[in-house]
């Protein structure tokens, strides 16, 4: 490494400061590509927190991007409130059946304990064991999925939307829930030493709900359960819009927002400046099939777009990379971000 | 391959453009179920059951999904618009006999996925023009699903997806069912592809809907028309 080289947490912190680093940080939110390097099938490799560790050390040193991500997928959390979860070969483990099968179960729910869940514990043994090594050095997000967001999988999409729109009583039941495991989960992970905390929160976006409904439901849960974690907060809304809700963003004390593939870059960073760090937004169903020149105008525009001035990483528009994006497009990502990153 | 879309040129028949919010759009899109049911209830005609479809409901639904697609309007909004006027639909004559007769058999699956907000949108707002369709469920396999077609002789099947590797699947289905069954035409949707165009293309579907009224709009076109 250059000794003028910052290293990653430093890059990291530099541009969430809104002042520009050596290069523009890159996440590079690589979960599942770690059981194809340790050749195991994905069930296998998140069975056993050692895999996932040293799944992430590998990908680290091979694309040579700022933050090893211990998270795993989103269904850990639906798991520790008794779910299941189907695992495929070739993609993110899904929700199984809902665990709540009816509104009125909101009433009997319990927050889980932590230290009660086995797949909450693997990741907290990840974050802890990734922390140790290099926690000085690279930044460490842990993940949390907002308290909104949550009951997608713990009930559904669709019973869900017909709770938020038709059951009041029973939403704000199931919100206080969600959010004290929200706040539990998310100080265990900064307690075992992930850097921040990235607060997944796809259905607050205004392509899920209407920015009156976000101000009046996942704008106060954001602000409450944010104030009350531990560390910093980086929203991300998973692919959907966020400039409707831009300024309601801001006043969450969120650090940085996870934007979308479906709105200009340019015109995001302007709305956020100096506010919220951006993070995105390579579009990561395309990256499946980029070439080599399309990997490099895409990290070329973004960089373009976003990177002056700071306040800006360059990562997907998703919050994970799919299984199908194949290892010379990864490299060809790493290497154009360092070729056009360089302030 | 049919990859124009038709967002521009609306087929369904009788179909009347309002240029501006119809009372009905503003309760709908306001989830106000109650004023949105009184709005139905005022302006439905049964001497004219198909007519009060082509020119109140559907033209409402089409708005709002477009508006979705432009990011105009939420997620939200198109399922509960959708859900309220199939319910009143479904109310007005439950029996399978009323629905519109003349498209072709049609049917809709998630592919090896369990995420349905897509199909339950698009089903809702097909029944509440009339449509009858045959709801396989999520989970299903490409292997699974092109037996089902060929059992029940589906004409027509559509495919929503919300994961990249359950579009994918799309692939799979594609290669059994136009050996087994070319005639059989598969319209795809869901966030992947509105995500990457050329994604239509790689699986070999016939066409992409954008949304749910699109994909109306694609089983009326291909039916013939009606």
């Amino acid at each position: 490494m250059n000794s003028d080289e910052m290293t990653p947490l430093e890059r990291t912190l530099t541009t969430l400061g809104h002042k520009e680093p050596d290069r523009v940080p890159l996440f590079l939110l690589v979960t599942m590509h770690g059981a194809k390097e340790l050749n195991l099938s994905i069930q296998e490799y998140y069975s056993r927190p050692e895999n996932v560790v040293k799944g992430q050390e590998i990908l680290r040193e091979k694309y040579g991007h700022d933050c090893l991500f211990p998270f795993c997928f989103a269904a850990v959390e639906t798991m520790a409130f008794g779910g299941d979860v189907i695992y495929y070969d070739d993609g993110p483990p899904n929700a199984g059946r809902p665990v709540i099968k009816s509104p009125e179960e909101i009433y009997d729910l319990k927050v889980p304990e932590i230290s009660s869940s086995e797949s909450l514990l693997r990741i907290l043994k990840i974050t802890d064991t990734l922390s140790d090594r290099y926690g000085d050095k690279v930044p460490i997000p842990g993940v949390v999925v907002s308290p909104l967001s949550l009951p997608v999988m713990q009930m559904g999409f669709e019973g869900y939307l017909d709770l938020f729109l038709q059951d009041k009583d029973g939403f704000w039941a199931l919100m206080e829930i969600n959010k004290e495991f929200c706040i539990n989960w998310a100080n265990a992970q900064i307690e075992a030493g992930a850097t921040a905390i990235v607060y997944f929160d796809p259905v607050s976006s205004p392509s899920i709900i209407t920015p009156e409904q976000y101000k009046n439901t996942g704008f106060k849960i954001a602000k409450e359960t944010i104030a009350a974690i531990k560390g910093p907060c980086i929203t991300h809304l998973a692919s959907g819009r966020s400039l409707g809700i831009a300024d309601l963003l801001c006043d969450t004390n969120t650090v940085a927002i996870g934007v979308s593939a479906l709105e200009d870059l340019a015109v995001v960073k302007k709305t956020f400046k100096n506010r919220l760090t951006v993070i995105g937004n390579l579009n990561g169903i395309e990256m499946s099939h980029w070439s080599k020149e399309q990997a490099e105008s895409a990290v070329k525009v973004a960089i373009d777009k976003a990177a002056s001035g700071g306040g800006f990483i360059l990562s997907d528009n998703h919050g994970e990379i799919p299984w199908q994006v194949p290892e010379e497009t990864l490299h060809a990502i790493s290497g154009f971000a360092r070729k056009y990153g360089r302030y | 391959m049919d990859t124009t879309g038709l967002k521009q040129d609306f087929i369904y028949p009788h179909k009347v453009r309002e240029p501006e919010t119809t009372e009905l759009e503003k309760a709908l899109l306001a989830s106000d179920i109650s004023a949105a049911k009184k709005v139905l209830n005022d302006s439905f005609d049964e001497e004219d059951r198909y007519g009060f479809i082509n020119e109140v409901i559907v033209p409402a639904l089409d708005r709002i999904g477009k508006g979705w697609e432009e990011g105009i309007f939420s997620l939200s909004q198109v399922y509960i618009s959708g859900r309220i006027c199939e319910d009143f639909i479904l109310s007005l004559k439950p029996g399978k006999d009323d629905l519109i007769s003349n498209v072709k058999k049609t049917a809709i699956a998630v592919l090896e996925d369990h995420h349905t907000l897509g199909k339950q949108t698009v089903v809702a707002v097909l029944h509440s023009a009339g449509i009858n369709v045959i709801d396989y469920g999520a989970g299903i396999t490409a292997e699974e699903l092109a037996r089902k077609v060929e059992e029940d002789e589906i004409e027509i099947i559509l495919i929503s997806a919300l994961m990249l590797r359950a579009a994918l699947k799309v692939k799979d289905f594609m290669a059994i069912i136009k050996e087994k069954n070319p005639s059989v035409k598969v319209i795809v949707g869901g966030a992947p592809f509105n995500l990457d165009k050329t994604l239509l293309n790689s699986v070999g579907a016939d066409a992409y809907a954008a949304d749910a009224v699109e994909t109306l709009n694609y089983i009326i076109k291909y039916s013939g028309g009606i």
